[in-house]
């Protein structure tokens, strides 16, 4: 009788014990799951890598191998089949093995990963146990640092470059200017000024416009819901004089579309570009802008097209370049297409130009899911 | 054509720096004609005689190419590698004068073949002994042979 018991207590016992580690296999975030000699297939698999490769069951996990939840080749180039065979013998000569490991979901789509494998006996029987963590969230931020670091560093670069070139220009026609002084030459004199004049300005508006680009990155009005057209009202406002004076005749979508976020970042998109188009203009007898919005593939894209001078396709690459211009003898400092990709950027959405060459005009299209979305979100609330 | 005045093509985007290295030149009093264009672009249209150059007359092969870095439209580097990997023009020496000191240009432009590296000093005496030194070595003392040849 007690021996029963004690028995039926024990039995017990060990399926409170297996459930508690079942509990624990089948909870854990990490994919967990076992690879068997002699076919080194899956043999278990918890619920997350059931859902970290998309498959429908564990069933349907357990018939697959490492070969076939990995590409045909890992990013070092090397084939996955031999590859994996050569992390599996690491990991049961050694234990233990750690290691990055592009994978692949049933669905197809790819994804880098940690992989563990390590060597377990039982019962005379050697298995692995191989925990894998799914890192795309950690790879695309360090992609992101990766970017910002090369962006901040060209930052550094163009103005370092660009503000030492007024400095040059400043030093030495001081120079001219001293000469030209004790030559009592009033000709060249006149000259030197202008010169040292054109460069202190420079430097002053590329100090301001560093200033702008730099307060981008920290919102200062509090975000609020806004109709694309009284956004681009007020830059009409804004650019009135320069409309008036080149007889720029502008046409504006009818298009209800609400933005959500800085006022003052929309106006300042679109004033650049407004103002660009204008600059633009060459000898257009007829000037032309027109503001509107597009739907491509259900993405709403907004446009600032004109009939100007347009852009020769082998330059188009570089209008979004900080101090980039590409006729020196426009007025500005090549900042204003920097300002606009900023500011797309900003609303997690894409900048591109399109012109068919010199003479031919421009259009500048450019997306901003991120004041969409949440506009939308707002309406709905 | 021997005994000509070479040709010193100055591809240099700000006018204030165009200025300094005409007034070098003519202070210097070397006979030398200086041709100046604004952008990379022009550079590789003044080589080629395309677009506003096509009369030849106006754009007379030139001796030495003194190239700013930073240009619009076609950047220094670009036209360097054009002149370079151009077997026409491959010949001519190209003289690198910018503002940048930065290490990653400097080794860009030899790799690309350029003949020498020079930095705009931010000082007016360093700057015109620069132009003084560089017209004296590349223009008067410089041996070219007869392009025309």
């Amino acid at each position: 009788m007690t021996n029963i018991t004690s028995r039926r207590q024990l039995e017990a016992e060990i399926r409170r014990s297996e459930q508690r580690f079942r509990q624990l296999f089948d909870n854990s975030s990490d994919a967990i799951m076992t690879i068997e000699p002699p076919s080194w297939k899956f043999t278990t698999g918890n619920h997350a890598t059931v859902v970290m490769f998309g498959a429908r069951d564990v069933a349907q996990f357990v018939e697959l191998g490492p070969g076939e939840l990995s590409p045909e080749q890992q990013p070092d180039g090397r084939a996955s089949v031999e590859k994996a065979q050569e992390m599996i013998e690491t990991a049961l000569r050694v234990g233990s093995h750690y290691f990055e490991w592009t994978h692949r979901r049933i669905s197809g789509e790819l994804f880098p990963a940690t992989v563990r494998l390590s060597r377990i006996e039982t019962d005379g029987k050697v298995f692995l146990q191989a925990t894998v963590r799914d890192i795309t969230e950690r790879v695309q931020a360090e992609e992101a640092i990766r970017t910002k670091s090369e962006e901040l560093e060209r930052f550094v670069y163009t103005v370092s470059h660009d503000l030492r070139s007024p400095v040059v220009t400043l030093q030495t026609f001081l120079g001219h200017l001293e000469q030209d002084i004790l030559a009592n030459n009033a000709g060249r004199m006149a000259t030197d000024f202008e010169f040292m004049h054109a460069a202190a300005d420079k430097m002053a508006q590329l100090l301001d416009e560093l200033l702008k680009l730099s307060r981008l990155g920290h919102q200062f009005n509090p975000p609020e819901n806004v109709l694309l057209q009284d956004v681009v009202k007020e830059v009409l406002d804004l650019v009135a004089g320069r409309i008036a004076q080149r007889g720029v005749q502008v046409t504006v979508t009818e298009e209800p579309i609400t933005l959500h976020g800085d006022r003052a970042r929309f106006v300042g998109l679109f004033q650049n570009l407004v103002d660009n188009a204008c600059k633009f203009m060459d000898n257009q007898p007829a000037p032309h802008i027109e503001i509107g919005v597009e739907t491509h593939s259900a993405e709403t894209v907004f446009f600032v097209r004109d009939n100007g001078s347009g852009i020769d396709p082998r330059h188009q690459a570089k209008v979004f370049g900080l101090f980039e211009k590409l006729d020196p003898h426009i007025e500005g400092i090549g900042m204003g297409l920097t300002l606009v990709k900023r500011i797309v950027e900003l609303h997690n959405g894409r900048v591109w130009v399109e012109s068919a060459g010199i003479g031919q005009g421009t259009c500048f299209y450019f997306t901003l899911p991120g004041a969409i979305q949440q506009a939308n979100k707002g309406d709905k609330l | 054509m021997k005994g000509e005045p070479i040709v010193v093509l100055l591809v240099e985007d700000d006018a204030a720096h165009a200025e300094i290295v005409r007034r070098n030149f003519t202070d210097c009093r070397l006979a030398n004609r200086m041709m100046h264009v604004d952008n990379g672009q022009a550079a590789l249209d003044y080589l080629h005689h395309q677009s506003e150059f096509s009369d030849h007359a106006d754009s007379p092969r030139p001796g030495i190419i003194l190239l700013d870095l930073r240009l619009p439209k076609v950047n220094g580097l670009e036209v360097l590698q054009h002149i370079k990997t151009n077997p026409e023009f491959s010949s001519i020496p190209v003289v690198v004068l910018t503002t940048s000191k930065a290490e990653q240009d400097m080794v860009k432009a030899y790799a690309l073949h350029a003949n020498s590296y020079l930095v705009k000093p931010v000082d007016f005496t360093k700057f015109t002994e620069l132009m003084t030194t560089f017209g004296f070595y590349w223009v008067a003392w410089n041996q070219y042979p007869d392009w025309s040849e």
